[in-house]
């Protein structure tokens, strides 16, 4: 019998696969299983949400109180949480070149964006560090007008789905935009943008910079770690990723870790060390959030 | 009122459930045990749908799933699962022809060991690219071939 045949037989063999009658109870138990588990994850979200807004309120303190304001200067004393974030980074000098630019608070039904918006002092035009004040500006203006359609368009999706105007605002949906010096010397400064959406945890945007104040220009990592980057930082990761236990990293039938590129982010930790950070999902199961290795030279 | 407002994955499961059944039944035999596996695959699914960015992979993961439950349920149920032919024996007469050689095929590769009755069904019966099963099982494509064309020649001497 030549392969041919067999195979055809197996494809009119489908048929029979076709017939296994389908019991009507599977409608049922999957139309129940899949409301059951949105009907836990709605509870459990609400939990998140109440939990959040304690968290952030001494932030909004701050906040608020320089509510839409241009301030080039003075904010970068008003937030106690940005005061306490600055106490964990040597600052080497006197004053922090990184300046809240424009902090406010807006609410209205539908929910609340609350924005620190950082710049960097800079002296020269058409340097590396203008071009990275102009790049925040940009993505968090974006970034605020896109989070506002998509939140105006899921509202008009539960609304048309039998929700209440009561019920979406009770959701107190929130937009965030915010940012952390993770170091910052008379040389070298590193800075990560960050903003999300509470109620979708895809729509999270981090941004790393890393300049050099001396001639202006942006850190990489083969300025961190010489010619050898790649394999430096390649080797290390790898092996904390072997020693993990955690069962998380993908493995490379998945997409897991092979090598990290140009591209790959990085922000400079108090050691002064790179800390190289992959997107959620990138490398590791969404429980493993954005993992995070330290390179050491 | 309950938000009716479904993930893709949700939508995914919905569209496929039958096939999903199909799949579990043809591992349980029983229609109890193969609503449970799907039961549990999809329950498994969806604690796990972060973990899946690209819902092109949706088929393969999810199959992935499927399958692993059902060889758990066999493995549990400590069961080399007997085939009875007769099952499907009243719904065929009304069909004739060629079919009668399909249930004698269909009712050999029901016979097969596990591992080469999953590729018969992933490639033949859900029309799965060979490289898909081979990461829906994990197992390098080399692998998914030889067990394929063992699995051909187990069914040509069989089927003689």
């Amino acid at each position: 019998m030549s392969k041919d045949i067999m195979e055809k037989n197996l494809e009119n063999s489908k048929n029979i696969h076709e017939k296994i009658e389908i019991p009507p109870e599977l409608y049922e138990m999957v139309e129940r299983t899949i409301d059951e588990y949105d009907r836990k994850e709605r509870l459990h979200n609400k939990k998140k949400v109440i939990s959040m807004k304690k968290r952030s309120y001494g932030k909004t303190f701050g906040a608020a109180a320089a509510c839409a304001v241009f301030c080039f200067t003075a904010a970068l004393n008003i937030s106690p949480a940005f005061a306490e974030d600055m106490q964990s980074v040597p600052v080497i000098g006197t004053i922090s070149k990184v300046l809240t630019f424009r902090s406010y608070e807006v609410s209205d039904e539908d929910k609340t964006i609350t924005a620190d918006i950082p710049q960097i002092e800079s002296n020269e035009e058409g340097g590396y560090t203008e071009k990275v004040n102009e790049e925040i500006l940009a993505i968090t203006s974006e970034y605020e007008e896109r989070a506002e359609k998509s939140i105006a368009d899921y509202k008009e999706a539960f609304i048309a789905t039998g929700g209440t105007e009561e019920e979406f605002e009770a959701k107190n949906i929130k937009v965030n935009m915010d940012y952390e010096v993770k170091y910052e010397s008379e040389d070298m400064l590193s800075l990560v943008l960050t903003a999300y959406e509470d109620w979708n945890a895809s729509t999270e945007v981090k941004e790393y910079y890393n300049i050099n104040l001396k001639d202006d220009s942006e850190i990489t990592l083969k300025d961190m770690l010489g010619d050898d980057y790649i394999e430096i930082a390649n080797e290390q990761i790898k092996e904390k990723i072997a020693a993990d236990e955690s069962g998380l990293y993908f493995d490379e039938s998945m997409g897991g870790f092979t090598t990290i590129t140009d591209e790959t982010n990085f922000y400079i930790n108090e050691n002064g060390n790179p800390v190289i950070v992959f997107q959620k999902y990138e490398i590791a199961a969404g429980a493993a959030g954005s993992p995070e290795f330290e390179i050491v030279k | 009122m309950a938000e009716k407002r479904r993930s893709e994955l949700a939508e995914y499961i919905i569209e496929n459930q039958e096939k999903f059944y199909r799949l579990a039944f043809s591992y349980a035999k029983n229609k109890e045990a193969a609503l449970d596996i799907v039961q549990n695959a999809i329950v498994k699914a969806l604690e796990h749908q972060n973990d899946i960015r690209n819902k092109e992979y949706y088929r393969t993961w999810f199959y992935r799933i499927l399958v692993n439950e059902s060889l758990t349920y066999l493995r549990k149920s400590g069961r080399e699962t007997l085939w009875e032919p007769m099952v499907l024996n009243n719904v065929l007469e009304k069909d004739g022809g060629y079919e009668k050689n399909s249930t004698e095929i269909y009712d050999e590769v029901m016979k097969l060991p596990e591992e080469m009755k999953t590729i018969i069904i992933l490639r033949y019966y859900e029309d799965l690219p060979l490289a898909e099963i081979a990461d829906v099982l994990q197992i390098s494509l080399s692998k998914v071939k030889y067990r394929l064309y063992t699995a051909l020649e187990k069914l040509r001497q069989n089927c003689a």
